[in-house]
């Protein structure tokens, strides 16, 4: 099978030849093109050059688009740093307070350069390979976009102390995320990508989740072109699983490392496929026989699931991580069908 | 007194703001602005953090509405001791020395530490982000710091802590100037404390105070170990 065939295959509860694979592969890309990570994270071709080497390397089930949150923030105005080694990130939010928020023009996601360079990406990605892989459009969520544009502080003293601010903010960036991941779906996303990097326990309460970010969420999810993946980011999601499982449009979650898929399936019921969840960046810290091993007791543990994608959780897999940890996943995947086949 | 400090232990894990100010106004009203902090608001903290520290799904919000109410009620004692022209009492505890390791940016977490260390009495450097290793223990040996706290959230930027273990190391300071470690990926994965070279860790800024108690003890243990 392909990858678009088993990704199909497992959103509908199909059988499929192994189990897929997804290896968040965004960042590692680069270190196959060489340069700098500023050009990478700038350049559209640079970066589906990179994606298309990963092609090569590790034939994954899934690509990813550019997975850097504060690039998206820079669109607005933040100011983002580059690194040698890891992704850009944040360093001045756009703004210093929620009602300096409010009266900020957001960014056209028509003719903004840095949007640009995001529909770009996909663009050159798709062209390339999105008849044979799913391609994951990675963009922020109405409720985790002002965390980029404020700040963490800002967004929750604003979610505090000023609900009725919040939830003006709230109604631009919905409008705002709803354009701009239909504008990813339109240049050649098989799916958006939306991380819970704020809206989770270690966060902020139930009572913001219930009260606040599932209405953004829906509202948003419910006029999108295309299905949504909800992902953990790095932090544990499962006890707000409940919570979103009734969101409108989400095809799937990625749990964070160490979470218990048994739990999160009783959450969100037998269709939505669930993700992970080996944890990306720390991949190489780990042998490959151990990842092996790990990824078998995930496999074992999940046999009877139609819908689960073995892969990595958490931020990207670490440039330095060695190729054979990565293939590490897959040759388990493919081992596990193996062995079920005789 | 102890009935006191249970009625601002629920305002403030209710995360009523104004509702707190208001009891620690009577309270001072009654006991003076000059004994708020010591009979009032760390004992409070010190119930907070014992129940937190049995909770697992404490959340930075929850630790920030607290920290913000703290905040308030710390400007409210210097504002009041001013005014009545009281001398402020001063830091009794530190120096310690907190920062964002190299790289990271995420300021929040270190800046709640911050309130919840003034609050406990320790004079507290603060850094502010993308701090290096040389600058943390530059500034720990000029202010005499037998601590140095390093946050980070994600484990890309944790690892830079190793580096700073390295320094410490590396200019004969280890036991004398103790390591702190924490952030959101110290709380997920337990074992990167050891693995970047931590002395300690806490699970939420509330129980900074606490372990930092711990590792200066355990720094004038150490010297005098070696005198």
């Amino acid at each position: 099978m392909k990858p678009m065939e088993r990704f199909a295959a497992v959103l509908a509860g199909d059988t499929v030849d192994r189990c897929p694979v997804s290896l968040t592969l965004s960042l590692y890309g680069a270190r196959f093109v060489g340069g700098s990570l500023r050009e990478y994270y700038t350049n559209a071709a640079r970066y589906a050059e990179g994606q298309t080497a990963v092609v090569e390397a590790f034939a994954p089930d899934i690509l990813f688009s550019p997975f850097s949150l504060p690039l998206e923030g820079s669109a607005w105005g933040s100011e983002v740093r580059f690194f040698d080694h890891q992704p850009p990130n944040l360093v001045r939010p756009a703004v210093s307070s929620a009602e300096e928020l409010l009266r900020i023009a957001p960014p056209d996601v028509n003719v903004h350069p840095q949007l640009g360079f995001f529909r770009e990406a996909i663009r050159r990605m798709a062209q390339a390979h999105g008849t044979d892989v799913p391609i994951a459009g990675v963009a922020l969520n109405p409720m985790e976009l002002p965390a980029m544009l404020l700040g963490i502080e800002g967004w929750l003293n604003a979610l505090l102390f000023d609900e009725a601010r919040a939830r003006e903010i709230l109604k631009i960036t919905t409008a705002f995320c709803v354009r701009w991941m239909n504008a990813l779906f339109s240049e050649g996303a098989t799916f958006i990508v939306t991380p819970t990097n704020f809206t989770n326990p270690s966060i902020v309460t139930r009572a913001i989740v219930e009260e606040i970010a599932v209405p953004a969420l829906t509202e948003t999810f419910q006029q999108l072109d295309g299905p949504v993946v909800v992902h953990s980011g790095g932090s544990p999601l499962s006890r707000f699983l409940d919570a979103f499982a009734s969101l409108p449009q989400v095809g799937g979650f990625v749990l964070n490392a160490n979470e218990s898929f048994a739990e999160a399936r009783e959450k969100i019921g037998a269709q939505a496929v669930l993700v992970g969840n080996i944890d990306g960046p720390s991949l190489g810290t780990h042998t490959p026989d151990a990842i092996r091993s790990q990824c078998r007791a995930l496999l074992e543990d999940r046999r009877d699931d139609a819908h689960f994608i073995l892969g990595t959780s958490g931020a990207d897999v670490a440039l330095a991580t060695p190729p054979e940890c990565i293939r590490a996943l897959k040759h388990a995947a493919q081992a596990f069908a193996e062995e079920a086949d005789v | 007194m102890v009935d006191a400090q249970q009625q601002l232990v629920s305002l403030m894990l209710d995360g009523d703001r104004m509702g707190s100010m208001q009891f620690v106004d009577d309270w001072a009203a009654i006991h003076g602005f000059g004994l708020v902090m010591t009979d009032l608001i760390e004992p409070v903290l010190t119930e907070i953090g014992a129940r937190w520290a049995v909770k697992t799904d404490v959340n930075l919000a929850e630790g920030y509405v607290t920290a913000k109410i703290v905040e308030e009620v710390m400007t409210r004692v210097i504002d009041e001791q001013s005014r009545q022209q009281q001398p402020s009492p001063g830091p009794g505890k530190g120096p310690v020395v907190i920062g964002n390791i190299e790289e990271d940016c995420h300021a929040l977490g270190r800046k709640l530490v911050g309130i919840f260390l003034k609050a406990s009495g320790w004079e507290v450097h603060d850094l502010g982000n993308d701090v290096t290793p040389e600058r943390f223990v530059e500034v720990a040996v000029q202010y005499g710091a037998r601590i140095i706290g390093a946050s980070a959230m994600m484990y890309t930027t944790a690892v830079n802590i190793r580096k700073l273990r390295d320094e410490i190391d590396g200019q004969g300071l280890r036991g004398r100037i103790q390591l702190a470690v924490g952030g959101a990926v110290f709380v997920q994965r337990p074992e990167l404390v050891d693995e970047v070279g931590g002395d300690g860790t806490a699970r939420n800024a509330i129980l900074v105070p606490p372990l930092l108690d711990r590792l200066w003890s355990a720094s004038e243990t150490y010297e005098r170990g070696r005198s």
